[in-house]
């Protein structure tokens, strides 16, 4: 599994995280938010988004950032939310990079 | 400090006779070594090592049991016998995560966790909050066994925990009238999981009645396959933890 090396605060909207296999990935943290697969946020059983894309405040960003175990990341946020657990996994998906995103689509 | 899981995904394959031994044997080394008892549901640590008293506190942290050169702590400590642990899941998690952060351990070389059977919410807790360094899998020859220690070894690799090896307990009996080998419960199927997966065979442990008799005394003896085990988990066990992320925005 990819992991990490480092994760930055690139700016006030942006989180870097530079991989193991040197990819540098960056995330609008909004996008972010719209993508967390916590049970509030994701049906557990369709994997349909339960809040929809543009409904969460603009300026929404992450207070901390701290590991979970060896396999993902937990993002507490600053409109309260914050049982959103990220896996490395998932978050390469959810890579905003240039050559990412032309590849891969949002998810759903 | 390193953290060692014992896992199974199947009930009654010999997890805890497993963490038992191998904290033992590491402590045998030379090793500061720690054993949770994570079993909530199920606590069998106690009885295996004789533990009769309960932990006392002291500044508000538990201290652990010092037996056999180990330091020990189990829910078996803080319940009688006979009284069942009827709990929902996040009072597990609650519990273990006041094990993990509660308990004076000390300065410890090995800690070793015996987890309760199958994949649920005392996993799941482990892995998010005690930062595992390797997990080891204990199973017996039957299919049921090694198709649940499937589940258990998919369980740790989706959550990035380097899984050591399996560990075959109950693996043949030597008569000890005839001194025959004989496989009870099939023969080399840990072998042909460790093999499909591509990890290693830890261990192959007979059954052995001279074990189980002093296990149930609470006097149990470290024997040739539980030292020949630690010697192998030293060995598998990755030299380097991959560093933790904190970030404030």
């Amino acid at each position: 599994m990819l992991r990490p090396q480092t994760i930055q605060k690139k700016d006030e909207r942006t989180l870097g995280i530079v991989w193991d296999d040197e990819h540098e990935s960056v995330y609008d943290t909004t996008y972010l938010r719209e993508n967390c697969t916590c049970a509030a946020c994701r049906d557990e059983w369709t994997g349909e988004k339960k809040a929809l894309p543009g409904s969460l405040p603009k300026a929404v960003h992450p207070l901390t950032i701290d590991s979970v175990g060896q396999y993902g990341l937990k993002i507490v946020w600053n409109d309260g939310h914050r049982t959103g657990i990220y896996t490395f996994e998932d978050l390469r998906k959810l890579c905003q990079c240039s050559s990412c995103r032309s590849l891969v689509p949002a998810v759903p | 400090m390193k953290r060692i899981a014992v896992a199974s995904g199947k009930g009654g394959v010999g997890k805890s006779t497993v963490a038992v031994h191998l904290a033992l044997a590491l402590a045998q080394k030379g090793f500061r070594t720690g054993l949770l008892d994570a079993d909530i549901y199920g606590p069998s640590i106690p009885t295996m090592l004789g533990i009769k008293e309960r932990p006392s506190l002291k500044e508000n942290k538990v201290i652990p049991i010092q037996v056999r050169g180990i330091f020990v702590v189990s829910m078996g400590l803080l319940t009688t016998d006979d009284m069942p642990v009827i709990w929902r899941g996040p009072m597990v998690a609650n519990l273990l995560q006041q094990f993990l952060q509660n308990v004076a351990w000390g300065d410890l070389d090995y800690f070793v966790i015996d987890l309760p059977p199958g994949t649920g919410d005392a996993q799941l807790t482990l892995t998010q909050k005690a930062s595992l360094d390797g997990a080891v899998i204990v199973t017996t020859p039957q299919e049921v066994a090694l198709l649940d220690a499937r589940r258990g070894l998919k369980m740790f690799q989706q959550v990035n925990v380097p899984v050591l090896g399996i560990v075959e307990n109950m693996s043949y009996f030597i008569c000890d009238q005839c001194s025959k080998r004989h496989d009870i419960f099939r023969s080399g199927g840990g072998g042909r999981v460790a093999q499909e997966l591509g990890i290693p065979l830890l261990a192959e442990i007979p059954l052995d009645l001279k074990m189980t008799k002093a296990c149930d005394r609470g006097e149990p003896v470290v024997t040739e396959p539980f030292q020949k085990l630690a010697d192998k988990i030293l060995e598998e066990m990755p030299r380097e933890k991959p560093g933790e992320f904190h970030l404030r925005w």
